[in-house]
């Protein structure tokens, strides 16, 4: 007899994917299994889903849906899901649930939390919602929608003519968009580019996140250790190229981009394009992640020399190449999930690179004060190699680069404030205890509200619009309804913060006669590295001028973001207040932008939203999978 | 060498014709286009027969030393289809090297974006446009050189049928080859001709730089490349798509199975497919506008100490990189003549450039007809104009000109061209 039906219910779910972009992988077998956190399915034949995704394989350009996998099907079961294969539709659904999983499960291991999409809905996966070479998180249906096309009938690279490429199958950009999509959901004000920092930092961590995940499969990591001795600054490392059958197919013969390269330190100060910024920060964590797995596998390398760590000819040993494979895997865990902890110790508005550094240290910090793998040191090394400098401290030692607490004199636990984050986490435990059913919560007859479609032109900032527009702004309700929020105790939690906060806004370094919207509140249960917990609450409130100067669609706003343990104690508290120094940064911002683009005159009719609309999530990717 | 330079600009409406005879004779020519159903003073044969008898009466012959077609507009080329240059003579032929036929690459953009302005022709009707936007759209098609109903010319003159003659045209020419420029990635370029002694030409646009190419790519903008596609194909009888869908039947939900309302609400549906098929057409024709404007030449004619920047319609991408270069923005800063880029619009010529780069009180020319239609409402600026006054810059107008010609211009009895001489 069992004690208990859950000790038949599997942990894991196995699904094939390819790795590599099918072009690539006809040369290898870069097919791997992944292994997802089981949830059950529930589908029919037009999508299937589980309690946070759903694929829908809905093709709008031709308005067919493409019958749904079903995955708990025994036979596609137990062989691991579909075979790969690019002319299996069902396949392609397998593949972007599968990444998508596996994204989200990365997220809520680095996050201390499941990540819930707002009011528990789910994220919809669309693998082939139109025909045209792009893939981008519309934030409007809260949806990763994935383009194919026919490659170039000219110049097809290593593609037949004309053949179909689909963005769906690949690795690397179905992790982007699900990157897109969850910083979305935990920072929806990025999605305003306040300053050339943040479209670039969207897309920095979308890179990250897509190219580390891929480093945590070992049967990808270790033909390529194999291949470059080791070297993962190597020329014919084929990890470094993001998305490769890209860049082929639009017939510049060439991958995408390369990671790896020789810091300039002058490059940054003098980079504005939000693309080659966001390459800037990623080639700083990739280097950053070499310096720690060349600590880490010295002593490897030095045992398996005889101690001259220096390796002979030929290939390497395959117990050699398998612990070096241990090491890297291990590292790139380490840094992905430190980039996206990274995300709860950022301002809920207008981030800069120096934000992000100073987060990734805080957020390391508190989980590993001794940083034993260097790992820390090591970021903070790359980063000033490249000439990201923070902002406003001293020096670059650990201390300095750590987020302000509060004075810790004036500091006092606040019962009020120790309620709610007791209550918080008590929601957040039972969310994360491996044993709980995960009802699904979202009734599928709830619909989201969409936007009347309106002219093209203003589907760019609408795409903005609908994930900064949903929040609790009035002053005298602030009541989350039961349609946006099923859940009762976050509705009590929210009612609660709100009021917290509204009462404590001088402390927040806000405006004390503005009202307060609360952005987010998220429950966190970490593990350190020396096995204790670490829990509490990360909120983040949001101010809104009543009027604003028209500034190419953005709006200034001020924020903070705080985090709070369950004593009542606000551990840190990461402000951006009202200056009239970052609405002069911005006003600035707007001109260069316009000037860029060649509008000097003044009886120009420029777009009241062309900035918005320039760094919309579709725009932005559109030029990212050229 | 000293004397004088004369520009005479055409009347052509909204177009561009110059003539430039230099102090021995010599003849340039600098486009010769019109708009179809413009206001200017010529149509049919009328501008290339008038240049031929201006050319005639101050050469002695039928011979032009260099002409010039700045880029590829029928409102700059479109009079090279009159079969009168057949009995005209030339030195050289001058074209943007994207007009090279040799060149891949070349090739293989105007292929794109032929294919593109096609299908925006024949998916025009699938798009509720306005009367204003759509005549807008239709003149941008047209200038580009696609055929739509009821804008075919007489005698079937096209700009393909313009360019062939440019290409090897012409009842004699000294050097057979058109000249391509720039014909290095040298920047700016800068060289001499035999047939005009004593000129030294600078080549300021277009780049030779592969980024440009990337830059004129219409498929830069894939959704709207493709949305266009698949609708001319739906115009063009594909009637339903399913010609047109990734996969067979065999992996297609049928309409008639259940469930579908229960997925995606009637809005959700009509986003995914606004963001799969919508395109704005207005965009669309002003990417083909600009992108063929980019290839423009920008030419500075050094005639002894005369500098005549003739900038044909080049846009704010070319200038961009003209104004960020040392030795260009050296070259414009001598400038003694400026011909106003793209008929006086918003993004052909930048506050810079007349503010900062130009010498002041130069005199200037702007080919213009001030119209209607989104595409003309700005055209000539209104800002740009007073510009210009402030700083002294003595420009005509073709479309207004004045009754007393301002210092060193005079015009034909009957208005078809106004002149400026300019000491060199």
């Amino acid at each position: 007899m069992r004690k208990s039906p859950l000790d038949t219910r599997p942990e894991r779910r196995p699904l094939r994917i390819f790795a590599f972009d099918p072009m690539i992988a006809r040369a290898g077998d870069h097919r791997v299994t992944v292994e997802i956190p089981y949830r059950p399915l529930e589908r029919d034949e037009r999508s299937f889903r589980d309690d946070r995704l759903e694929v829908v394989d809905y093709d709008a350009a031709t308005q067919r849906y493409y019958r749904a996998v079903d995955l708990s099907d025994d036979e596609i079961a137990m062989a691991h899901g579909l075979e790969p294969a690019e002319h299996d539709p069902q396949f392609h659904q397998q593949m972007v649930y599968a990444v998508a999983s596996k994204v989200l499960e990365n997220f809520d291991r680095a996050l201390g939390r499941r990540l819930r999409f707002l009011g528990g809905d789910r994220l919809r996966l669309f693998p082939h919602a139109f025909q045209a070479r792009n893939a981008y998180f519309d934030s409007e249906l809260n949806a990763v929608m994935f383009g194919y096309f026919p490659a170039d009938d000219d110049d097809p690279g290593a593609n037949l003519p004309g053949q179909t490429i689909f963005t769906c199958l690949s690795h690397d950009i179905i992790a982007h968009e699900v990157a897109h999509a969850a910083l979305s959901r935990l920072h929806g004000y990025y999605n305003e580019p306040t300053n050339p920092h943040v479209p670039a930092l969207h897309e920095a961590f979308a890179d990250i996140v897509a190219m580390f995940q891929r480093l945590t499969f070992p049967e990808l990591v270790a033909p390529v250790i194999r291949e470059t001795r080791g070297d993962l600054l190597a020329d014919n490392n084929i990890m470094l190229d993001i998305g490769s059958q890209f860049g082929a197919a639009t017939g510049k013969g060439q991958a995408l981009r390369r990671i790896a390269g020789k810091p300039d330190p002058t490059l940054f100060a003098r980079t504005k394009e939000p693309h080659a910024l966001g390459w800037i920060l990623v080639s700083a964590v990739y280097e950053g992640f070499v310096l720690t797995y060349v600590r880490r596998t010295r002593d490897l390398l030095r045992l398996a020399t005889g101690g001259s760590g220096r390796l002979p000819e030929g290939e390497l040993h395959p117990d050699l190449v398998n612990r070096l494979t241990n090491e890297c895997v291990r590292t790139a865990q380490a840094v992905l999930s430190m980039c996206i902890r990274a995300t709860d110790y950022l301002p809920p508005v207008d981030p800069t690179f120096s934000d992000f550094l100073r987060a990734m240290v805080t957020a390391d910090f508190e989980l590993n004060r001794a940083d034993d793998s260097g790992l820390r040191a090591d970021m903070i090394e790359a980063f000033r190699a490249r000439g990201i400098r923070p902002e406003a401290v001293g020096s670059l030692a650990v201390q300095s680069l750590l987020l302000e607490a509060e004075d810790a004199a004036t500091a006092t636990p606040d019962p009020a404030l120790a309620d709610i984050v007791r209550k918080l986490l008590g929601f957040g435990a039972r969310q994360l205890d491996r044993n709980a059913t995960h009802r699904i919560e979202r009734k599928r007859e709830r619909r989201r509200s969409v936007s009347e479609s309106s002219a093209p032109q203003e589907w760019y900032s609408q795409q903005v619009r609908s994930v900064v527009s949903d929040v609790v702004e009035e002053d005298s309700s602030p009541e989350l309804s039961e349609d946006v929020e099923p859940e009762l105790v976050l509705r009590e939690v929210a009612k609660a913060l709100h009021a917290w906060a509204s009462a404590n806004r001088a402390r927040l370094k806000l405006q004390p006669d503005l009202p307060i919207a609360v952005r987010g509140f998220h429950p966190v249960h970490r593990i350190a590295q020396n096995g204790e917990l670490l829990i509490e609450m990360v909120a983040h409130v949001v101010q809104t001028p009543r009027t604003s100067p028209p500034l190419g669609g953005l709006t200034y706003r001020a924020g903070a973001t705080l985090i709070a343990s369950i004593d009542g104690y606000l551990r840190y508290l990461v402000c951006k207040p009202f200056q009239p120094a970052r609405q002069e940064r911005m006003a600035q911002w707007l001109a260069t932008f316009d000037e860029a683009n060649g509008s000097s005159w003044q009886t120009e009719r420029l777009a009241a939203d062309r900035l918005l609309a320039a760094y919309s999530a579709r725009a932005m990717d559109r030029r990212r999978w050229r | 060498m000293s004397g004088t330079v004369k520009i005479r600009m055409y009347n052509v409406g909204f177009g561009d014709s110059f003539l430039i005879t230099l102090p021995d004779d010599r003849l340039v020519l600098i486009d010769a286009g019109f708009h179809s159903q413009g206001k200017g003073a010529f149509s049919g044969d009328e501008l290339a027969r008038q240049i031929v008898a201006d050319v005639t009466a101050i050469a002695g012959e039928a011979h032009i030393d260099v002409v010039i077609a700045t880029h590829r507009h029928a409102d700059h080329l479109f009079a090279f289809n009159s079969t009168v240059w057949d009995d005209v003579s030339v030195g050289e032929v001058w074209l943007p090297w994207v007009e090279d036929r040799q060149n891949d690459k070349a090739v293989r953009l105007w292929k794109k974006q032929q294919r593109f302005a096609m299908n925006l022709a024949l998916a025009l009707t699938s798009f509720q446009l306005s009367q204003e936007d759509r005549e807008s759209v239709e003149f941008m098609l047209w200038n580009a050189g696609v055929e739509l109903p009821g804008f075919a010319a007489a005698g079937g003159w096209s700009n393909a049928r313009a360019l062939d003659r440019l290409h090897e045209g012409f009842g004699y020419r000294r050097r057979p080859k058109p000249r391509f420029l720039p014909a290095t990635q040298t920047f700016p370029e800068s060289f001499a001709s035999p047939v005009l002694p004593d000129v030294v030409v600078h080549v300021l646009g277009p780049s030779r730089n592969p980024d440009l190419i990337e830059e004129l790519d219409p498929e830069a903008d894939g959704e709207t490349y493709r949305a266009l596609a698949m609708r001319a194909a739906a115009a063009g009888g594909a009637g339903d798509m399913s010609s047109l869908t990734a996969f067979g039947p065999e992996w297609q939900v049928r309409d008639d199975e259940p469930g579908a309302e229960a997925c995606l609400s009637p809005d959700e549906r009509k986003r995914l497919e606004g963001l799969a098929m919508g395109a704005d057409a207005l965009l669309a024709a002003t990417h083909v506008d600009d992108m063929i404007n980019s290839t423009s030449l920008v030419l500075v004619i050094e005639v002894g100490k005369a500098r005549l920047l003739f900038p044909g319609d080049a846009e704010w991408g070319t200038w961009k990189r003209i104004l960020a270069d040392d030795d260009a923005r050296t070259l414009l800063h001598n400038a003694t003549f400026l011909k106003v880029g793209h008929h006086g619009s918003h993004n052909a010529t930048s506050k810079t450039l007349v503010e900062q780069v130009l010498p002041a009180k130069i005199p200037a020319m702007i080919s213009t007809q001030a119209g209607k239609g989104k595409y003309r409402n700005n055209i000539p600026l209104p800002d740009l104009m007073t510009a210009l006054d402030a700083h002294g810059i003595r420009y005509v107008r073709s479309d207004s000109l004045p009754t007393r010609m301002p210092k060193g211009y005079r015009k034909d009895k009957d208005g078809k061209w106004v002149e400026v001489s300019i000491p060199c």
